[in-house]
């Protein structure tokens, strides 16, 4: 038996009909095609591979900030509703900065929104790291837990300014892992029906 | 050459695949960055619902200024919009009259952004004046509530009756606030407020992490002071009197300065105004010295926080804050002299009365400034019994002691002192909220003063502890030693 050629024989070599292999036409892939081809599809995949990582990392860098931003502005949204329902502010006093504020609730319920240290975050994060705390008295003489809520967990910086009897802005520094969001709110108090 | 019959009709199957895998590529890329957006938007959408729902508002304040109240769109039945577009959302509005009352109004804006929607009220007041333009409309509540309250028929809804609930409660709850506030205006430390409020004592950090520069910087930053307002030249004084009883405006025509950052004194007659503005100056030094001694207090006390009960660090602060406060009690003591000489020059008894409040007004904001300023330098006492079971010997309890009760007699002394000055104004007529102050700084005092002693006697107690220890640990030493020495050890 003669010796095959060098092209790659089909799996229905026509030896099988009695034909020589010397005088088959040649047909199928070239063993230089082959290495081309398998070369191209390395170099396409090794460009796909690194593009696709580039874009899951960053993906996962705009996930975590987004969900960073998102549970911010929920938390902020909720302090901005309790700020935005209240009749008058207590502290800080107008063109004052403070790192809490004081105000009457939409009943006149005397309300606080004050920093406390988070130990946790802060052994964590290996910083100060703060939590934005809600407190508003019922005039009961007691503490009652049920009149206390967090509403922001991670804070780095946060401070209150009257710029008018009736407004306060809040600029604060929101902490994530490594990410840091800035965030800066005008809120006008809405129930001012006592304001002569 | 043509091509083998083994790769004919390869290149759209290839093709196929490619356009399949790229357009998989594309999709799944915009769908991550939809889903990013849309949990973005979600939360910026919460603000802009409430400025399109004001918008609206608006619009509808703007039509019943534009008319008279009597011929408010809402006048006979609610008037109604549905759907209207807006800000690149849509609002319904309904407004009708307030059930069972005169010149009010229910407004109710339901707004609907991206699919969301959200309802926002006002209850207002009209104020029919035609001299007072500027104040016409009051909002006298609003909240945010859930669209399902949007009111589809007249007259009262359920949740107009939780509005009139919400309403009676704001006013039950009006003097309690009002008395709140007067206490809680002149705290500057939110622990001391929320010892007021009756609140939890807020935790403290377990380990010294670094401060943030801008921490300190920004906060506890004072109110910017009022501009310098020049009093008027001589050429300006008016030289005879106007219409209505002839008064004289204090200090008018003199060239001595007014203080800039207190209210206007009561008018008083020419003959007494020197005296008026010699006590102007002295309330205004007294006040400012006590903001002063408590700014250092706090300060100090942060200091020694951030070091860790470092008191060393703090000490230029305290040093400081004692000084201002001696200063403070100085310039207390020289205002109520001059103000019992200007007393007995006043022409009448109103005058005497605004002048005996304005004189207590100032004082108690400088005593209360004092005495929170002392309470927040002192407030580790509250630790005391904590703090003195550290220590292991009675050697290190018996110091603790000992500084303490330094502690408790300079705070005594400064009790005494701040006691002596405040009773120079007992007879001075006060408002409430200044009584109500005054009273709240000796609470704060006695408090502090209450502390410190029980931190002493948990401080004696330890050290009569470890005492009995010590001396029962020397006992069993002795026994110890003397066992193989003596040889007489109990069977």
């Amino acid at each position: 038996m003669s010796k095959l050629p060098i092209r790659r024989p089909c799996p229905a070599f026509p030896l099988a009909r009695g034909v020589s292999p010397s005088h088959a036409r040649p047909q199928g892939f070239t063993l230089t095609e082959l290495l081309v081809a398998l070369g191209i599809v390395l170099l396409v995949s090794a460009v796909g591979l690194r593009l696709l990582q580039s874009l899951s990392r960053s993906q996962r860098t705009m996930s975590a900030q987004a969900a960073l931003q998102m549970e911010a502005r929920r938390a902020f949204d909720k302090a901005i509703e309790q700020i935005r329902e209240g009749t008058d502010l207590v502290r800080p006093f107008m063109g004052e900065t403070l790192p809490f504020v004081v105000f009457k609730d939409i009943v006149n319920r005397t309300t606080i929104l004050y920093l406390e240290p988070n130990n946790p975050a802060s052994e964590r994060l290996q910083k100060r790291v703060y939590k934005l705390v809600s407190y508003r008295t019922d005039y009961s003489g007691r503490y009652d837990p049920k009149n206390e809520k967090i509403l922001l967990d991670a804070v780095r910086r946060l401070t209150f300014t009257s710029l008018s009897p009736n407004g306060v802005q809040i600029a604060a520094t929101l902490i994530h892992d490594r990410n840091e969001f800035q965030f800066l709110a005008h809120i006008g108090l809405m129930n001012l029906g006592g304001l002569e | 050459m043509g091509r083998s019959s083994s790769t004919r009709g390869v290149a759209f199957p290839v093709i196929l695949v490619v356009i399949v895998l790229v357009a998989g590529f594309v999709i799944a890329l915009s769908t991550l960055q939809h889903s990013l957006k849309s949990q973005v938007y979600h939360s910026c959408n919460h603000q802009w619902s409430f400025l399109l729902a004001y918008s609206a508002m608006s619009k509808m304040l703007a039509r019943i200024h534009t008319s008279s109240w009597t011929n408010r769109p809402f006048a006979t039945s609610p008037y109604r919009e549905f759907g209207v577009p807006l800000q690149g959302g849509t609002y319904d509005l309904f407004v009708e009259n307030t059930p069972g009352r005169e010149y009010q109004a229910d407004i109710y804006v339901k707004t609907t952004l991206t699919g969301v929607s959200r309802l926002y009220f006002w209850r207002i007041t009209y104020n029919d004046d035609l001299l007072d333009i500027s104040n016409r409309i009051i909002v006298e509540f609003f909240k945010a509530a859930e669209p399902t309250v949007f009111p589809t028929a007249a007259g009262p809804s359920n949740f107009s009756k939780l509005v009139d609930d919400l309403l009676a409660e704001r006013a039950r709850n009006q003097k309690k606030s009002d008395e709140m506030t007067a206490r809680l205006a002149p705290l500057s430390d939110p622990k001391a407020v929320l010892a007021e409020l009756q609140g939890r004592t807020p935790e403290t950090f377990t380990q010294s992490w670094p401060a943030d520069p801008t921490e300190v910087a920004m906060t506890g930053r004072p109110a910017a002071p009022f501009p310098v307002v020049a009093p008027p030249g001589a050429d300006e004084v008016p030289t005879a009197g106007g219409p209505g009883p002839a008064v004289s405006i204090a200090g008018g025509g003199s060239s001595s300065p007014r203080a800039p950052d207190f209210p206007n004194i009561p008018i008083t007659s020419g003959g007494s105004s020197a005296n008026i503005t010699s006590l102007t100056d002295t309330l205004r030094a007294a006040t400012q010295a006590a903001e002063q001694a408590k700014a250092n207090y706090d300060q100090g006390k942060y200091i020694a926080d951030a070091g860790h009960g470092d008191w060393e660090g703090a000490r230029p602060n305290l040093i400081a804050a004692n000084a201002a406060r001696l200063e403070a009690i100085q310039n207390m003591g020289e205002a109520a002299s001059l103000a019992k000489d200007a007393l007995q020059q006043s022409t009448s008894a109103e005058e005497a009365k605004a002048l005996q409040e304005w004189v207590s007004s100032s004082m108690v904001a400088a005593y209360q400034n004092i005495a929170n300023g002392v309470a927040r330098a002192y407030e580790d006492f509250a630790q005391g019994a904590a703090i003195v079971s550290y220590a292991t010997t009675s050697g290190e309890a018996q110091a603790l002691l000992d500084t303490w009760i330094g502690s408790l007699a300079d705070l005594q002394r400064i009790r005494s002192e701040m006691n002596s000055v405040m009773s120079e104004i007992d007879g001075f007529a006060k408002t409430s909220e200044v009584a109500a102050a005054q009273a709240a700084a000796n609470q704060t005092l006695a408090r502090t003063e209450e502390m410190c002693k029980a931190a002493i006697e948990a401080a004696k107690a330890r050290v009569a502890e470890l005492k009995a220890q010590e001396e029962a640990a020397a006992r069993h030493a002795a026994n110890t030693d003397q066992t193989p020495s003596g040889g007489t050890a109990t069977p």
